[in-house]
């Protein structure tokens, strides 16, 4: 069976073409459209050819992430709890950490003016039980002034409604009764967890969202109708698995984050591929580094992120992502300190070797004024390179600095190496593992020319490269799972005793994820279910969330001990004296949609070794400041490289859209899926 | 001696590593701490400083008064525990206000970083101890006469003796605090940030040398110096003065006058409180070390607001403050609200002062308060034992306008940052009930960019329960600036089951209310700059559609006619033209 896979970004959509048995069939990129994202991915289907029997189209879409950071959403309603419309503006309290001394700098304002957040008398307490009851009256005349001003999307947000939610329940059918078509959301059933600003704020935005992803994906659906008549429509969400249309629109928030989200899915998939447990994987594009932690075969999770200052607490796969990329600047600060980032050059006018105006040097102008780049290579769509204009930025730098282009651009490739391993350390040191454990998998434009440096820099082994770094985004969409997460607060002190308690509550969890794989049609021996808790030592804020791999008894005990070690792992410390504390319960359903591979290729380790491929070119590439650290390297189109295929380093790999460093030193081999493998020489 | 130079990006390569250290080594204290205090609203700090004591990297977001005095507080253990008697797994530990220290409640935990038998760092995690014993719950009442009356006062000491943890002390301190469970997971979570940092440092010395971290902690505290010279030298030279003052102490009703003379001279600032009170028998003195904070604070805001900071950006400034006065004050003389009462009172004299110079970067006067609110209930559960449960939250919110805009509303200000905890957390935790928590009426200050809503809370005692109050501007509203109308005042008040109402001062000493009572908190915003009747028609209009005015408000305060509109969409009221 087929499938298709498109990832829309900001710039290029990714599509590839999938068939169960086989991987990847055929992989293509177009440019994107952001006036009607729709029309680029009709562009790429339809440039994937052979496509009548496909029945699934994957596809990962930023339509709701450029909507929250642009802002270009509707005006949204509230309603709230008498007392309490300051929430979403009061947020926290406190100023934001990196504004602690910019007196005048105004915060975002918040995503529903003051006049629109409306007060209803009614309360519930933290213990679930009705103080007051919920005023009508109140809701109506909030509909009525609604209506007169335009606004079509609402959110319902009241204090303790995780407890019990019977006052926003009924609060959304007065509304839908009084609004006919709006996009209404409850905080109960968007996110039932305590703390009442983030629950607004997660809320807020959800109906926000509503409108926007509603009528794009439904737009998306009738438009592939004639290309692809029998196949179903996915979107990625934020936590690696895809949801319907149906789901999507209803919880569109957790769409919000899913842009990075399918290079870990397809990352994981690799090292199943290869019969690995632990990686972590980086993607370096423009203006973002993309790291991920993947610990004995598990996507990390986290369940906060915050986008444009408002917390959104959805599961969202846990990504580390910091401003480091090809766009990145090299500047002096006003102390006369040498830094490389977080100011990018962007897309416009990018880079000054793009010739479009740009007069700093970048990571880019650096990697192609030291030769790790080739002039001849496509980046950023058309645009042909010009070593000049990044050699004069990296002059102008190193003038400053008391050097020479190459000590300049050297010094940026060092920097910028640095701070992405400082980032791929506080994913793995800072939360406890040993990088020397993992494989580095490198994808996204700019990433395989850096990875073999962060490697050796935190002593990672081996890094793995994919066939296609470029499109990996659409690979991980092709081989992604339907995924539903659900969680109930449920704070009590853990212990043996609840242990039918939970069971029963958990036993409740599988019977809503049952619901809703029966409507998606997924067959039952194709679904999996992963209780968990998320517990902590009492008076802790923070919890940790504890798997629960089977209800069998004796489960609870077992999660008790699974948590004191996790917490010491994280923290460096346990304290088993100490009771633990059950926050929240919760419930991922997992339908599985693909069913694996098999290698596309047989093994032919006597292939393609690199003393009988001739290089397509060769090139000097500078491995370090000085004339002396310049080596002239052989260059090799990566289709040259047979499955099998082992080579040394110093050498560059070149592909459409990537460039590969194999560094001296180190060596290479492709495997028998078109991997490939880079680590010290052997 | 000059310490040799880096090569620019070896020195790059380690200051960023530090830095993200130092960041990892906060996330580890917030995410296993015990207390509402410190794991949801983050009244804590994190540090690294140099073999010398001088600090060399601060948290991001770290609490502003906080950071400057941890040289001070570091300098004050090792006055008593000399570096050279220090040993591998020793961590020192103290909380006293004369010997460097912010007050009671803050305590600083700091360890020396050996490499190869030798200390290359000090890393530090100070927090705010929701109670320290003392007069009341909480330990926040300012009417106590002397530091012995306001808590257990611990000497440096060494918590950690080669990494055995010192038990008497801690039986010290679990004997003379309420809640003490809570302190212990506190002061857990400060020793394991401590480790995490240190744990990094070690890993950079072992790769880039030992010397080589010790130099590039010492070249980044002088790239701060270098940025805070840089940018004093763009305020005009001068001698610049300014006076305001603080409600009271909590035991006389005397106003408290902070006068403050700041003179630039080319790239040196002088900070001169000549003139301010005498020392109060209240605690709303200011030890020095809180003194020398709060002036970094206030010039940091000024000169170089986005760079972190560090001993560097200080430090060009220099502190004169009389002994004896309330801003340098002798033990034994209470001190726990000078902190940040009487601390953001001498931040609002300096950009009060400054105003004239930088009338682009000061804003009018802020909240000029925490808020400090203190509730203790004694409960019973349900086999019967009693419990003293403490919930101590902040309030102050709401900044002055400035010359490009309006000021914030309900956000914190100057040199406490500490947030607040959910109601949902408060409602759950303690036997209260939040009624309200939202922004004031009419709560900034009119102007042509108009002061900061203050906000308020109201809670419902659902216990017999003993309140502390720890505010300001009760009798002194914050200032506007050029033109720009004053806040109104805090107020604070109960009503009783029975119906009294009873006002509450800024000050109030710990006091037993029944439960029943509802409890009206409501600090002040920030004032506003230029005159109210420069501000823009579409701007009062918003105000009014929005609510952060009256309509009374816009017709006495912004000279405008108002008319009643009940068919207008956005709001009732439509502003018409202004009075001539």
């Amino acid at each position: 069976m087929k499938r298709i896979a498109i990832d829309a970004g900001g710039t290029f959509t990714d599509g590839v073409l999938w068939d169960d048995e086989t991987g990847i069939v055929r992989s293509v990129k177009v440019s994107s459209d952001n006036g009607d994202p729709s029309q680029a991915v009709l562009a790429a289907v339809e440039k994937l050819e052979d496509i009548d029997s496909v029945k699934y189209l994957m596809h990962g879409t930023t339509v709701a992430t450029n909507a929250a950071i642009e802002g270009s959403g509707p005006r949204v309603g509230l309603i709230c709890t008498k007392g309490f419309r300051d929430v979403l503006e009061i947020a926290r309290l406190m100023r934001l950490p990196e504004q602690l001394y910019q007196i005048r700098t105004p915060p975002a304002p918040s995503l529903v003016r003051r006049r629109d957040r409306i007060e209803i008398g009614g309360r519930i307490d933290h213990r679930g039980e009705e103080t007051e009851p919920l005023d009508e009256d109140q809701i109506v005349a909030a509909a009525e002034t609604f209506r007169k001003r335009g606004i079509n999307a609402v959110a319902i947000a009241f204090l303790h409604s995780y407890a019990n939610d019977s006052h926003e329940r009924r609060a959304k059918a007065i509304l839908e009764r009084e609004m006919p078509g709006a996009s209404i959301s409850a905080s109960s059933a968007v996110l039932p967890e305590f703390r009442e600003y983030e629950r607004t704020s997660t809320t807020v935005l959800n109906s926000y969202l509503m409108p926007v992803i509603g009528g794009y994906l439904n737009r998306l659906r009738d438009k592939m109708k004639d290309t692809l008549p029998e196949a179903r429509l996915w979107a990625m969400q934020s936590s690696g698995g895809v949801a319907s249309v149906e789901k999507a629109t209803a919880t569109p928030v957790s769409l919000l984050l899913s842009g990075p989200s399918g290079g870990i899915v397809a990352g994981r998939h690799l090292i199943d591929q290869v019969g690995l447990s632990n990686a972590i994987t980086m993607d370096m594009g423009g203006t973002s580094y993309d790291v991920c932690l993947l610990h004995d075969r598990t996507i990390p999770m986290a369940h906060e992120r915050q986008v444009q200052e408002m917390p959104v607490k959805v599961p969202s796969v846990d990504i580390l992502t910091i401003g480091a990329g090809g766009g990145s600047i090299g500047w002096i600060d006003a102390a006369g300190q040498f830094q490389v980032g977080p100011k990018s050059a962007k897309a416009y006018p990018g880079p000054a070797c793009y010739g479009r105006g740009g007069e700093e040097p970048t990571v880019t102008d650096a990697n192609l004024v030291l030769g790790v780049l080739g002039k001849d290579q496509k980046l950023g769509g058309e645009v042909s390179l010009d070593v000049d204009a990044a050699y004069k930025a990296c002059e102008r730098l190193g003038a400053k600095l008391g050097m020479s282009a190459i000590e300049a651009a050297w010094g940026i490739r060092r920097l910028i190496n640095t701070t992405m391993a400082g980032a791929t350390r506080a994913v793995s040191v800072g939360k406890g593992y040993d990088p020397r454990d993992f494989a580095l998998i490198s994808f996204g434009g700019a990433g395989p020319m850096h990875a073999a440096d962060i490697a050796q820099e935190l002593e990672i082994p081996d890094v793995l490269i994919p066939s296609v770094p470029g499109c990996y985004s659409a690979v991980g969409l092709a081989v992604s799972d339907v995924t539903h997460d659900y969680v109930q607060t449920f704070i009590s002190i853990l212990s043996p005793d609840l242990e039918s308690r939970l069971g029963q509550a958990f036993a409740e969890l599988t019977g809503n994820a049952t619901a809703e794989l029966d409507a998606e049609q997924i067959a039952s021996d194709r679904r999996d279910i992963f209780p968990a808790l998320e517990v902590r030592y009492l008076g802790e804020q923070f919890s940790i969330t504890v798997p629960v791999p089977s209800l069998d008894s004796g489960w609870v005990d077992r999660a008790m001990a699974s948590f004191h070690q996790a917490h010491e792992r994280l923290y460096g410390f346990k304290a088993e004296e100490e009771p633990i504390e059950l926050v929240n319960m919760r419930l991922s359903a997992v339908g599985r949609l693909y069913r694996g591979d098999r290698p596309r290729r047989p093994a032919n380790p006597t292939a393609g070794t690199a003393a009988r491929v001739e290089p397509a070119a060769r090139r000097p590439v500078y491995f370090g400041p000085s004339e002396t650290d310049k080596v002239d390297v052989p260059v090799f189109g990566r289709a040259q490289i047979a499955p099998g295929g082992s080579f040394s380093g110093p050498s560059i790999i070149e592909q459409e859209d990537t460039t590969i460093v194999i560094p001296p030193r180190m060596s290479a081999r492709s495997d028998e899926y078109g991997n490939l493998w880079i680590g010290a020489a052997r | 001696m000059k310490a040799p130079t880096l090569d620019p990006i070896t020195f790059a390569v380690v200051r960023s590593g530090l830095i993200s250290a130092v960041a990892e080594m906060k996330a580890v204290v917030v995410r296993t701490a015990y207390s509402n205090l410190w794991k949801e609203a983050g009244d804590l700090s994190c540090g690294l400083l140099t073999h010398d004591g001088d600090l060399a990297v601060q948290g991001i977001g770290d609490i502003p008064n906080h950071m400057a005095t941890m040289p001070l507080s570091l300098a004050g253990c090792l006055e008593r525990i000399p570096a050279s008697t220090l040993r591998e797994g020793d961590v020192l530990f103290q909380n006293d206000p004369y010997k460097g220290n912010n007050h009671l409640p803050d305590f600083i935990m700091a360890k020396p970083v050996f490499f190869d038998g030798e200390i290359v760092a000090y890393t530090a995690v100070r927090g705010h101890f929701v109670d320290i014993g003392g007069g009341g719950p909480g330990s926040y009442s300012t009417a106590m006469p002397d530091i012995y009356a306001e808590g257990l006062r611990i000497p440096p000491v060494r918590i950690y003796e080669e990494g055995v943890i010192n038990q008497d002390i801690i039986d010290v301190l679990t004997h003379n605090t309420r809640n003490s469970r809570e302190r212990l997971g506190d002061l857990r979570s400060q020793y394991a940030g401590c480790l995490t940092a240190e744990r990094r440092v070690l890993a950079f010395c072992e790769k880039y040398g030992v010397e080589t971290v010790k130099t590039a902690m010492v070249e980044m505290i002088d790239a701060s110096e270098r940025l805070t010279r840089a940018a004093i030298r763009e305020i005009p030279n001068g001698v610049y003065t300014f006076e305001d003052f603080c409600d009271n102490d909590g035991i006389t009703d005397e106003p408290i006058r902070i006068a403050a003379k700041v003179t630039v001279e080319d790239e040196d600032v002088t900070v001169d409180l000549t003139g301010s009170s005498r020392q109060v028998r209240g605690g709303m003195n200011s030890p020095i070390a809180v003194v020398v904070s709060a002036a970094g604070f206030a010039l940091k805001c000024l000169t170089d607001p986005e760079n972190s900071p560090n001993s560097g950006s200080y430090r060009p400034i220099k502190v004169i403050a009389p002994p004896g006065s309330v801003v340098n004050p002798l033990p034994p003389s209470s001190v726990v609200a000078g902190n940040h009462e009487t601390a953001a009172r001498i931040v609002d004299a300096i950009f009060g002062a400054l105003a004239e110079a930088l009338p682009d970067r000061v804003c009018a006067a802020g909240a000029g308060s925490s808020g400090a609110l203190s509730i203790g209930a004694r409960v019973a559960d349900k086999d019967g034992n009693e419990r003293e449960l403490i919930m101590v939250e902040m309030h102050g919110g709401g900044q002055g306008g400035n010359k490009f805009g309006d000021g914030i509303n309900g956000r914190r200000v100057n040199v406490g940052n500490t947030g607040n905890t959910p109601s949902e957390a408060l409602e759950a935790s303690f036997p209260v009930t939040i009624v309200e928590y939202g922004l004031n009426d009419d709560g900034g200050g009119a102007g042509r960019t108009r002061g900061g809503t203050g906000l308020h809370r109201i809670l419902r005692l659902d216990h017999d329960a003993i309140v502390t109050v720890t505010s300001e501007r009760g009798k002194f509203s914050p200032y506007g600036l050029f033109g720009g109308k004053p806040a109104p005042m805090a107020r604070f008040h109960v009503v009783l089951p029975d119906g009294e109402v009873r006002k509450l001062g800024s000050k109030t000493p710990p006091v037993s209310f029944p439960a029943g009572t509802l409890l009206h908190f409501q600090p002040a915003g920030g004032g506003g700059y230029g005159a109210p009747e420069d501000r823009p028609l579409s701007a009062i209009q918003d105000d009014l559609d929005d609510e952060y005015i009256s309509p009374e408000a816009a017709r006495t305060l912004y000279n405008v006619i108002v008319e009643e509109a009940p068919d207008r969409v956005e709001g009732r009221y439509l502003v018409k033209e202004r009075n001539i």
